[in-house]
């Protein structure tokens, strides 16, 4: 028997997330020189946020995350962050990316400067929350590496990542779900899309960023009727009015070609707008992803779609699939 | 902290490049929100973004604290030597020094009422240096300690609120007590006297020279947009930081032997091993601030076994003279002269080489002034010398600038100076006859190691757990 009989270890999950498409977090001079955490955190915080909402869980956010020092009942986090990028090397992105739109309307374009490439270290460790919502944690974890993207400017291409080595987790049962929560964003309004073609992953970082701006560009395009300003703004975004609803990936590599991914949350505000639109909203990307911009990748393409209205009645076991642990 | 009077002062010039000065002056004029807002942008735009590109975007700036200030002054009292540190510690006695690189910005919350942003970090108010405190530090590690060793119950259920569980918690664990002692907050405890123990371990400050400003910005959930963002001062990664901790052993009280020593020191090293690199360090380290890698671990004790010996420095380690008069003794005892402070104090580094060629510019001015007054017939000279006379203020200006820290520093000096006159005085009877068989020697020994593990490893060789 010796004095550190007992010690108590960390219980982690440790990640090491491969970027796909650069990494970026913003930052004082919005420049991607450093790896931000709270970027990472808010983005882990909203994801697993969206799963807890969509399964019912009112206490989740709470419990897991905390609150601000001000608030009632205030207390920490349950859970610590840690982030180790000393394996990410900082890249130059191209400065500007811009085409003559085709309505001949000028534009600016899309600014970048730098992000991040490499293995970003995260480890997500246990302070105190429950055993479900730590399988929930995990099963958001899953997702968003599988499905979704990380840090910011994930609307205009950055921000993929993988691992292939993800956290081992019980699937969702059925019975532990509940009614998602009302007006809450949640994955039951998710919609994944994966575009996948044959055509090889072009060598160019900045023909990789323009594909997939050129496929925001067309979905985009796809809200300009009369009166539907408001709409667009509020899926794809608007400086000083709107966070986008949804986002969109650069081409990645994926098997022997590429893809590129397209996933939101619509509505994705409290309170929520356009939620009578959803359907018709949830149509017409569809259509307009199936059909895809005039000026893209020659080749075979296909498109895998998913949209959370449509798995209400086997949720969890759509969750389950997302995250790749289907009992 | 800059201090108010010389806020107050209308002809208070910041330096230049001084990020800390420029702060304090841009705060000194906002009456309003607004100007606040607005001298805010100023600075994040002048000081805090670097190699700013046409849309004002651009890298973090790193704010390197050295100046004049700087020079060594005894605040980093983990650059000691082994000998300096445990001089007349009791045996068993213990130093540590714990190495670890920073990976993400460090936020070390201070208390300044006057400062531009709302979350300055923590800095020694003098010389401008940031750290972090020795009592952040304790507070962490007995965090670390409770994660650690845990009670049996829950924590929730070891008293009221905090400081009654902390108190029951270190009543349970002897090592956890012995550690960091009993606070008693104020309270009366029934059936007991006194309620405050002191713990063995004494933390000193982390002390790092660069800090940079960060921007936080939450997503609102109406708009799932940010439209506040709130700037941090933190310490900026990528910097080194050694902790001072020693674990003092109250020699010939209950619980003092090799083995308690051992084990404690032991408990609490593995515990800050396990836990600080997973939970990090500093304010919002939850959130992944504060991250640390752990790089390196000395070991220094007193009288230990198993440990390296380090005979040369057993004569120190026996003397009993403290630091502070060793600090001014010659090779054989004897207390240096009073002049030889001077020297003791001249500036080197950057700050020597600015002062020398600042103290050369104003020779050569003062040499043209005198030969422009000797003659002030040729045409011309009376414009020149009022410019010469103007150089040389300016110069006097910067040189009073460079010189204020070392004149503090040569008063602090010179009054640890006195005290060391005035103990070497007083014992100068009693040292003589202790010359000759002298108590037994205790020797100083020092064990390191390095790499991610080192911490750990060396708590489970301290607890016999590795050969």
């Amino acid at each position: 028997m010796t004095a550190l009989d007992g010690l108590q270890r960390p219980d982690s999950v440790n990640l090491a997330l491969r970027t796909l498409t650069p990494l970026y977090t913003g930052g004082v001079g919005q420049h991607g020189d450093q790896i931000h955490p709270s970027s990472l955190l808010g983005g882990l915080r909203k994801f697993s946020g969206l799963l807890a909402a969509a399964v019912g869980d009112s206490g989740f956010e709470y419990a897991v995350w905390g609150t601000p020092t001000d608030a009632k009942n205030h207390h920490a986090k349950q859970i610590a962050l840690r982030v180790d990028a000393t394996g990410l090397k900082k890249m130059a992105l191209p400065p500007r990316i811009d085409w003559p739109r085709s309505d001949g309307v000028n534009r600016k374009g899309w600014f970048y400067n730098v992000a991040h490439e490499g293995v970003l270290q995260l480890a997500l460790t246990r302070r105190g929350i429950s055993d479900p919502h730590w399988q929930l944690l995990q099963l958001a974890l899953r997702i968003q590496i599988r499905h979704a993207t990380f840090g910011s400017r994930d609307q205009w291409g950055l921000g993929v990542c993988n691992d292939t080595v993800l956290p081992n987790v019980k699937p969702l049962s059925a019975v532990s779900t509940t009614p998602p929560l009302p007006d809450r964003p949640g994955l039951h309004r998710a919609l994944f899309a994966e575009i996948q073609f044959d055509a090889a992953l072009p060598q160019d970082l900045q023909l990789r960023l323009q594909h997939g701006l050129r496929w925001r560009e067309h979905l985009r395009g796809s809200f300009r009727k009369s009166g539907e300003d408001d709409l667009r703004h509020y899926l794809f975004g608007k400086l000083g009015q709107y966070g986008g609803a949804l986002n969109f990936s650069a081409l990645y590599p994926y098997g022997s070609g590429c893809a590129l991914r397209v996933w939101g949350v619509a509505p994705h505000t409290t309170p929520p707008r356009f939620a009578d639109q959803r359907p018709s909203i949830m149509q017409r990307l569809q259509q307009s992803l199936d059909k895809g911009p005039s000026e893209g990748l020659t080749g075979t393409r296909r498109l895998f779609w998913q949209d959370g209205a449509a798995h209400q009645q086997d949720f969890a076991n759509w969750i389950n699939q997302l995250a790749g642990v289907a009992a | 902290m800059i201090c108010f009077d010389a806020l107050a002062d209308e002809n208070f010039a910041p330096r230049p490049g001084d990020w800390l000065q420029q702060g304090a002056r841009l705060r000194r004029t906002v009456r309003k929100n607004q100007n606040l807002t607005d001298r805010r942008t100023e600075f994040l735009s002048q000081y805090a973004i670097a190699n700013a590109n046409g849309m004002g975007q651009g890298e973090a700036a790193i704010h390197r604290c050295h100046s004049p200030a700087l020079l060594p002054t005894g605040l980093n009292t983990a650059n000691r030597s082994m000998e300096q540190a445990l001089a007349g510690f009791p045996r068993y006695s213990a130093r540590l020094l714990l190495t670890f690189r920073l990976l993400t910005p460090l936020l070390t919350k201070d208390d300044d009422p006057f400062y531009l942003f709302d979350n300055p970090a923590r800095k020694d108010h003098l010389l401008g240096l940031p750290y972090l405190s020795a009592a952040s530090l304790k507070g962490l590690s007995a965090d670390a300690y409770q994660r650690a060793f845990p009670n049996a119950k829950p924590w929730t259920a070891l008293g009221k609120d905090d400081p009654d569980r902390t108190r029951t918690f270190r009543h349970a664990d002897p090592h956890a007590q012995r550690l960091f002692g009993i606070a008693d907050d104020g309270v009366k405890i029934e059936n007991e006297k006194n309620p405050s123990e002191q713990g063995r371990l004494h933390f000193s400050p982390v002390w790092f020279n660069n800090l940079q400003l960060l921007v936080m910005n939450r997503t609102k959930e109406d708009t799932a947009a940010g439209d506040k963002p709130i700037q941090f001062e933190a310490v900026a990664p990528d910097q080194t930081g050694v902790l001072e901790v020693i674990y003092f052993n109250p020699q010939g009280v209950k619980d003092s032997d090799e083995a308690t020593a051992r084990a404690d020191l032991a408990r609490w090293l593995a515990a800050v091993a396990t836990w600080w690199p997973v939970l990090g360090l500093g304010a919002k380290r939850l959130a992944g601030y504060g991250a640390i890698q752990i790089q390196k671990v000395e070991l220094q004790a007193v009288g230990w076994s198993g440990v390296t010996d380090n005979t040369a420095s057993d004569a120190a380690s026996n003397s009993g003279i403290p630091e502070y008069v060793r600090e001014f003794q010659n090779e054989v005892g004897a207390l240096l002269p009073e002049s030889e402070l001077d020297s003791r104090l001249a500036p080197a580094g950057e700050a020597g080489e600015q002062l020398k060629m600042l103290g050369a510019d104003k020779e050569r001015l003062q040499a043209r002034k005198l030969e422009l007054q000797q003659n002030r017939q040729q045409a011309g000279a009376d414009k020149e010398l009022k410019h010469v006379k103007k150089d040389i203020e300016k110069l006097n200006k910067q040189l009073d600038i460079l010189r204020k820290p070392l004149q503090q520093e040569l008063q602090a000096l010179k009054a640890r100076y006195q005290n060391a006159r005035k103990w070497l005085e007083a014992h100068q009877a009693v040292e003589t006859p202790v010359a000759v068989g002298s108590p037994a020697v205790l020797t100083l020994a020092e064990r390191s190691a390095t790499g991610p593990d080192s911490w750990q490893n060396l708590a489970d060789w301290i607890a016999g757990e590795q050969p």
